[in-house]
């Protein structure tokens, strides 16, 4: 496991594509927290390693409450900072 | 509503200054768990309380908690609104000139008098930041309440997906009991002190499960980000250009070391590959390509 940080002024989209870029990399998003770091807010998001080689699905963002996109589960739920704005984010793939 | 700054701030009574604030004593909105005298249910009116949750005993049904629960939510987000709302008017109020009442910051327990403002403001950023550094009261002001408001709002935000996970929950799953102690936590992290407590929590959990710097995610181009992936699936042992000497000669081109076997190896580069960003991206993808090792992505393409 390990952790990596997202300024709390991107909009979902952007985080989206964050994740992406971090999962390229055969990890998996496990979860979002919104913390203190260099003296103001930000996420602060848990990945975990995979298995060589391996890219998992795309993971979706959609603003709670939400349905699950066609043919996908949601895999958490929690706050994130989106444009500076806490917000309650589902995550589907 | 006017409060003096020294009211709405402290979150404990160690000096007597701060007498009489019943809000702040506790650092946040009076509870509103309350039952009153006529049965409405668990909103405390300022009628004499019967007894904590009592209302939520008497539940029968799943619709019947789930309304309670709506109804207390309300009630909670209204005291929590007006909270806010006057540690950030008292936030203006600030004289700069006077002095700066202690911020009572309970879980160090090393704040305690006026007199002492500018070194328990040090003690105060440190506690939050991490760092040592003193700062500008009035910025620290600024900063404390901004990031003590935010936390309360992510700790909030985390107890009410748990509330409305067990909203979903029939009646013998999420029971009473466990909504009406829900409740309770998401009231209590509307407090400065929950506010601390999450951030003391985030913080402790960031430093314990990582022993790198903590840094940001990388920022990739649409077409670096698919290198990327192509470079991942290129170590994926279904590729049969993965072979001992082709993985040898792509990390010796990045001078990325470990180990002498095709899997040590292809972990190693994993890893690299992991953290690497712009432009390493393409120095990866370059190596791969040499060393006869890139898979073919176009073909393999969801």
């Amino acid at each position: 496991m390990y952790y990596r940080s997202i300024p709390g002024n991107k909009t979902l989209q952007q985080i989206q594509i964050s994740i992406a870029n971090e999962e390229a990399g055969a990890s998996k998003f496990v979860e979002n927290k919104v913390a203190l770091l260099d003296q103001s807010m930000a996420n602060v998001m848990k990945f975990v390693e995979l298995d060589v080689g391996v890219v998992p699905k795309s993971a979706t963002l959609v603003l709670a409450p939400s349905q699950a996109p066609a043919g996908g589960s949601r895999d958490w739920e929690g706050p994130m900072l989106v444009q500076g704005a806490m917000k309650i984010v589902d995550v589907y793939r | 509503m006017f409060r003096p700054f020294a009211c709405s701030l402290a979150l404990l009574v160690f000096a007597a200054a701060i007498q009489g604030c019943a809000d702040n004593v506790r650092g946040g909105p009076s509870t509103t768990l309350h039952v009153t005298s006529d049965g409405h249910a668990g909103l405390s009116t300022g009628t004499q309380a019967v007894a904590p949750g009592d209302d939520f005993v008497e539940v029968g049904s799943k619709d019947d908690r789930d309304k309670r629960i709506v109804k207390a939510l309300i009630v909670i987000d209204e005291r929590y609104e007006s909270f806010v709302q006057d540690l950030n008017h008292d936030r203006t109020l600030l004289d700069a000139g006077s002095g700066i009442a202690a911020v009572a910051l309970g879980v160090a327990g090393t704040l305690t008098s006026a007199t002492q403002a500018k070194t328990n403001l040090a003690a105060g950023a440190a506690l939050l930041a991490g760092s040592t550094a003193v700062i500008d009261k009035t910025v620290f002001y600024e900063k404390t309440v901004t990031a003590l408001v935010a936390a309360m709002d992510a700790g909030r935000s985390e107890v009410l997906v748990r509330i409305r996970a067990g909203m979903a929950q029939e009646l013998n799953v999420y029971r009473p009991s466990d909504a009406w102690r829900d409740l309770l936590g998401y009231e209590r992290a509307g407090t400065l002190l929950g506010a601390v407590g999450y951030v003391q929590a985030t913080s402790q959990n960031t430093a314990d499960d990582n022993a790198k710097k903590l840094r940001g995610i990388c920022d990739l181009t649409d077409a670096e980000r698919k290198e990327k992936v192509c470079a991942t699936r290129s170590l994926a042992s279904a590729n049969p250009k993965r072979t001992l000497a082709t993985l040898s000669a792509a990390a010796k081109s990045l001078g990325v070391e470990g180990g002498s076997t095709d899997d040590e190896i292809a972990n190693a580069l994993q890893g690299h590959i992991r953290d690497a960003c712009s432009p390493e991206i393409g120095k990866i993808r370059d190596a791969f390509q040499e060393a006869a090792l890139l898979t073919d992505c176009d073909a393999e393409d969801h």
